[in-house]
């Protein structure tokens, strides 16, 4: 009985301490108070705080436009420079953490594990605030307030703290279990996406919580104020009106098409993702909108050093490729300015991509922020200055900068610039596929979508019949074609030009021996009888040469072609031509393994012996059906093999493919010490090439006096059993009675019979064994049948039935009472 | 056994041994064990009005070993003909370089110059540096002038035994445009392909003075080592001109090492 109490007690203790902790941080809040969600009230209040026009804040001593970067190399250091002239106000000695942000008068970065305020113009050090967690994921302010947001480095929470900015005194900080998003400040409000779907909004000087809005149906991960509007969301942007209700239909939204944009970047950064000071992908991939375009019609891409702008119908507009990668870019009335690592600085003009140069400075960035670009706007990007649109041409002359920059990196903005200039079928496209797919340093993807370009590119046939007939030629350099791609995208298209050239491939020593099956596959899909013939004559020529000895494979390839081309033509030219002296054993070998025989004849055996031979000897000139002399009996060899059989049936179970094989044919050559090499298995699973290659190690043949012998061996596997048939529905338990019934009734023979159901004859007792309902009666049940049907003594129920004649007849039982006695 | 028999199975082996044997004889080469195959060929090789041409082809399309390719292109080259040549020249793009190198090689006996300066020539290009070098070789004894244009692609693109057939063949324009590469190309290349343009009977005097004075103005000590050594080995009595610059040429070039009296 104390023990709840105890317990009760100790509880108690606990709430209270807890309460007091709480009491003694009088600055701690929480986000999560008992504040309805979506309140209509709290919305009004909202909306007309933000129509409110608040005092605009006093303005900083400022210097113009200015930049504040951290140096790139071994010793980074935080610089403000001035812009356009470039000149340094001051530098910190130290390296900062973060990159640095401007806020008024301010530019705050972190040094170690605190946050530290320097004075902008002079780089004084105004306050240091030892930071709750190393963490920092946003920094935003404004003349009366600094708010930053920590993580805790086990992420288990998020702190919201607002300073002073003249002194760096913490007003207050909230503690929330989950994540905040990228929050922003309007009319002295703090508005703080809050758990992936909530957005608070507090009052920014004293922290108390006002109203929270509530998604149910999206996410809510950022939220900014321009122009006296509310905008939040995701990937879509709602534009926030006192009506809303939880749901995505209740207030005007957008999507923009920045998908499509090469790394898909969100309109913000999602969750005020931590930036480092050193080169990381922040700010160098973005998507930014125009001052005047708050709906994201007209996004800019910036992918490391490609920045793209996309028109109001989602196709790009213009596309350039800078020197070096953009740290960090700030969208504009009149462009974009773009800071790239190098130290340029430079503005693109909105209409046309075109660069006007604002400063270099004599620095490499690792990263940067600009502030007050006003002036430099005015100063460069005024209507005396702005370019001329691009032409067509110059457009597409930047795509193809793009779609060729070897920049590994740079897949994504490639692939979009190649996707582009197909859709305006540009005229050099084809070359410019063929030297991205010859590349080997392309991306997979991007090689793959020029691939797949190149097969729907009808402009491309002439230059690809001109490519795949390019003679080779050391004295003139030129790029290699990635010819297997391009005889199948001329097969495709059913080229029939292509046959000639196609054929010369194929018999010319620069083709790679993997291009081989290709080549051949193509010439068979344009014209079947001629690539018959060359794959033929090919065979021929390289059956007893060197150069294809490394290749047994790629020639079976062929030889399985030329089976598809023909199979009986195939098979008799194929056997021939294995069989034929001199014809490498590799090869042989793989060609045997095609071939329908079980066993190799005499004649096979014979010319790989004398094969062998005729390096030594050349005597052997024995009769073709006469076994040889001094080879092993084809019976020893299939003993041997049999003997192994079932490790070579498991070797199957080992493959991969589906449907599983019928049969798996080895082709060999026994060493004169009976071991085996030059293996050849069709068909070719790695898998089961590796089983077997361990099985047939495993195995001795008989020794012989011959060097080498081929030996075919087909291992032929059961076949997949067949799924049994699906369990037919037991009968339901009066079918038994049913056909005994019919069986027993008088009129059966005559077919007067009435329906078994109106038969007065009683039914029989004894159900057949083979009743095996799964709903069958219960013993009461069938006890009642019994009872009720049979004019004996109930006897035993049927699971007692005893006696061997389980099998299931209908059979009357012999004490049926119409039977005679 | 009877001597007589004895005789006969002697005669036999011997017969077969030597790829004579009425057996050996029918089969074609493609299926006769590697020795008798290659004696085969090689008797192909030695028939009479081209008549060996045709099982030559028949063996080269039925595929042989190497060696056996090998001979048997030598032998279609030694055989000639409008067939051999077509066949000669679908080898010239073999899998195997030797195989391409025998081809040229076959390709510049006993064919129309037209053809042979052709194949030839497009075997400066190939992808195996010694084919590419053989077949310069064969043009610096087979080619004419007209292929010194691509013999001097081919040099520019580094085909260095290129310079030697530029020196045997090039006229004197010619010899003034190779004379260009002087300062893109190295010298000892350079001097290999000026040697044969220098002792060639049918260039210029004037030419050949051009030529030493291109030299001259080098400067080196290898020039100078070149032009003693030129002035030395070769008989300069049908070119006294030549013969007079070159002293006067060598007289201004710093001292050689090699010694040798200048007569």
């Amino acid at each position: 009985m104390t023990c709840p109490r105890l317990s009760t007690g100790l509880l108690g203790a606990l709430l209270l301490l807890g309460a007091c902790a709480t009491q003694l941080d009088p600055l701690a809040g929480t986000l999560a108070s008992p504040r309805p969600d979506n309140s209509r009230g709290d919305q009004a209040a909202l909306q007309a705080r933000l129509a409110k026009t608040s005092p605009s804040p006093p303005a900083p001593s400022s210097t113009g436009p200015i930049i504040a970067l951290v140096t790139a190399g071994a010793t980074p250091h935080l610089q403000v420079r001035t812009l356009p002239s470039g000149e340094q106000l001051w530098a910190t000695s130290w390296a900062p953490a973060l990159r640095p942000v401007i806020v008024q008068d301010l530019v705050l970065t972190q040094r170690g594990d605190d946050l530290v305020a320097l004075e902008r113009n002079s780089g004084r050090i105004r306050f240091t605030y030892p930071l709750p967690s190393p963490v920092i994921q946003q920094i935003i302010g404004d003349a009366t307030g600094l708010y930053i947001v920590t993580q805790s480095p086990d992420q288990s929470r998020t702190q919201l703290t607002a300073l002073d900015p003249k002194n760096g005194d913490v007003r207050y900080h909230h503690v929330v279990p989950r994540s905040l998003g990228a929050a922003t400040l309007a009319n002295g409000l703090l508005l703080v996406p809050h758990g992936g779907q909530t957005l608070v909004w507090l009052d920014a000087i004293t922290g108390t919580l006002l109203g929270r809005l509530r998604s149910t149906d999206d996410l809510i991960t950022w939220a900014d104020f321009q122009a006296g509007t509310l905008r939040f969301g995701d990937r879509r942007i709602y534009t926030f009106e006192p009506t809303y209700n939880g749901t995505s239909h209740s207030l005007p939204s957008i999507e923009p098409a920045l998908a499509r944009l090469p790394g898909s970047p969100p309109p913000r950064p999602a969750r005020g993702l931590t930036a480092p000071a050193d080169a990381s992908a922040y700010g160098r991939v973005a998507a930014q909108a125009s001052v005047d375009d708050p709906d994201w019609r007209t996004p800019y891409g910036i992918f490391y050093r490609h920045l793209l702008r996309l028109g109001p119908d989602g196709n790009l507009q213009w596309a350039k490729r800078l020197t070096t990668d953009i740290v960090t870019s700030q969208p504009t009335t009149q462009g974009l300015i773009v800071v790239q690592d190098s130290g340029h600085i430079a503005l693109l003009d909105e209409q046309s991509g075109t660069s006007t140069p604002i400063a270099t400075l004599p620095v490499a960035i690792a990263s940067a922020q600009l502030a007050d670009l006003a002036d430099l706007v005015e100063l460069f990007g005024g209507d005396a200055t702005k370019p001329a649109p691009e032409t067509q041409e110059a457009a597409n002359a930047d795509l193809r900068e793009i779609l060729l920059d070897p920049d590994t990196r740079l897949g994504p903005s490639r692939l979009l610039a190649l996707q582009t200039l197909q859709q305006r079928q540009f005229p050099a496209l084809t070359q410019d596929l063929l030297d991205l797919i010859a590349e080997p340093r392309t991306p997979p993807q991007l090689r793959a979508a020029a691939t797949q370009a190149l097969h729907a590119l009808p402009t491309a046939q002439t230059a690809m019949v001109a490519a795949i007939a390019l003679p080779h030629d050391r004295t003139a350099p030129q790029a290699s074609q990635p010819i297997a791609v391009l005889a199948e995208a001329l097969a495709t298209q059913g080229v029939s030009a292509a046959v000639k050239p196609l054929k010369a491939r194929l018999f010319d020593y620069q083709t790679k021996a993997e291009d081989l099956p290709a080549i051949a596959r193509a010439l068979s899909k344009l014209d079947a009888k001629a690539a018959y013939t060359a794959i033929g004559d090919f065979l021929q020529r390289y059956r007893a040469d060197s150069s294809m000895a490394p290749y047994p494979d790629i020639m079976a390839n062929l030889a399985q072609l030329m089976l598809e081309l023909d199979k009986n033509r195939a098979s008799t030219d194929l056997t021939q031509l294995a069989n034929r002296r001199h014809t490498l054993r590799p090869c042989a070998a793989a060609l045997q393994a095609l071939l329908p025989a079980e066993a190799p004849s005499p004649a096979s055996i014979d010319l790989a012996q004398a094969a062998t031979a005729s390096q030594q000897a050349d005597t052997n000139n024995t009769s073709q059906q006469a076994w040889p002399k001094g080879l092993r009996p084809w019976t020893n060899i299939r003993a041997t093999f049999e003997a192994h059989n079932r490790d070579l049936l498991n070797c199957a179970k080992s493959s991969a493919a589906a449907p599983p094989f019928k049969r798996i044919r080895i082709a060999l050559v026994i060493a004169g010490n009976g071991h085996t090499m030059h293996r050849y298995y069709h068909p070719s699973d790695p898998a089961v090439s590796r089983c077997l290659d361990a099985t047939l190690d495993s195995i001795q043949f008989s020794k012989s006096r011959t060097a080498r012998q081929v030996a075919v061996y087909t291992v032929q596997l059961p076949p997949p059993e067949t799924p049994s048939r699906p369990a037919t529905p037991p009968p339901e338990w009066w079918t038994a009675y049913r056909d005994l019934a019919q069986a027993a009734s008088p009129g059966s023979q005559t077919g007067t019979r009435l329906p078994w159901w109106q038969d007065k004859h009683p039914l029989l007792p004894k159900a057949p064994a083979t009743y095996t309902s799964t709903t069958e009666p219960t013993e009461a049940e069938e006890g009642n049948q019994v009872r009720t049907v049979s004019p004996q003594p109930p006897t035993r129920s049927r699971r007692e039935e005893p006696g061997p004649d389980k099998s299931g007849t209908t059979s009357p039982s012999t004490d049926a009472w119409w039977l005679p006695e | 056994m009877t001597r007589p028999c004895l005789l006969a199975l002697l005669l036999l082996s011997l017969l077969q041994a030597l790829g004579l044997h009425p057996t050996a004889q029918a089969q074609a080469p493609a299926d006769l064990p590697t020795s008798q195959a290659l004696r085969r060929i090689r008797a192909l090789g030695r028939q009479p009005n081209q008549t060996g041409v045709a099982p030559l082809i028949g063996a080269l399309q039925a595929g042989l070993p190497d060696r056996v390719t090998d001979a048997a292109l030598a032998a279609l080259g030694a055989q000639g003909g409008q067939q051999a040549a077509e066949v000669l020249r679908s080898f010239t793009s073999h899998r195997r370089s030797s195989a391409r190198l025998a081809a040229y090689t076959a390709l510049a006996d006993n064919f129309a110059p037209r053809l042979r300066r052709s194949a030839l020539e497009a075997g400066l290009g190939d992808g195996d540096p010694r084919v590419r070098s053989h077949c310069a070789t064969l043009l610096a004894t087979h080619g004419t002038a007209a292929s010194v244009p691509r013999l001097l692609s081919a040099f520019d693109a580094g085909l260095d035994a290129s310079a030697v057939a530029i020196g045997q063949l090039a006229t004197s324009t010619q010899l003034e445009v190779f004379i260009t590469r002087f300062s893109k190309q190295p010298l000892a290349v350079m001097l290999a392909g000026l040697e044969p343009a220098l002792t060639r009977r049918d260039v210029p005097p004037a030419t050949k003075l051009s030529l030493v004075t291109a030299v001259q103005d080098l400067g080196t000590a290898s020039a100078a080592s070149f032009l003693q050594q030129l002035l030395l080995s070769h008989d300069w009595s049908h070119a006294p001109a030549v013969r007079t610059a070159l002293v006067s040429a060598l007289a201004a070039l710093p001292a050689t090492s090699t010694t040798g009296a200048v007569q």
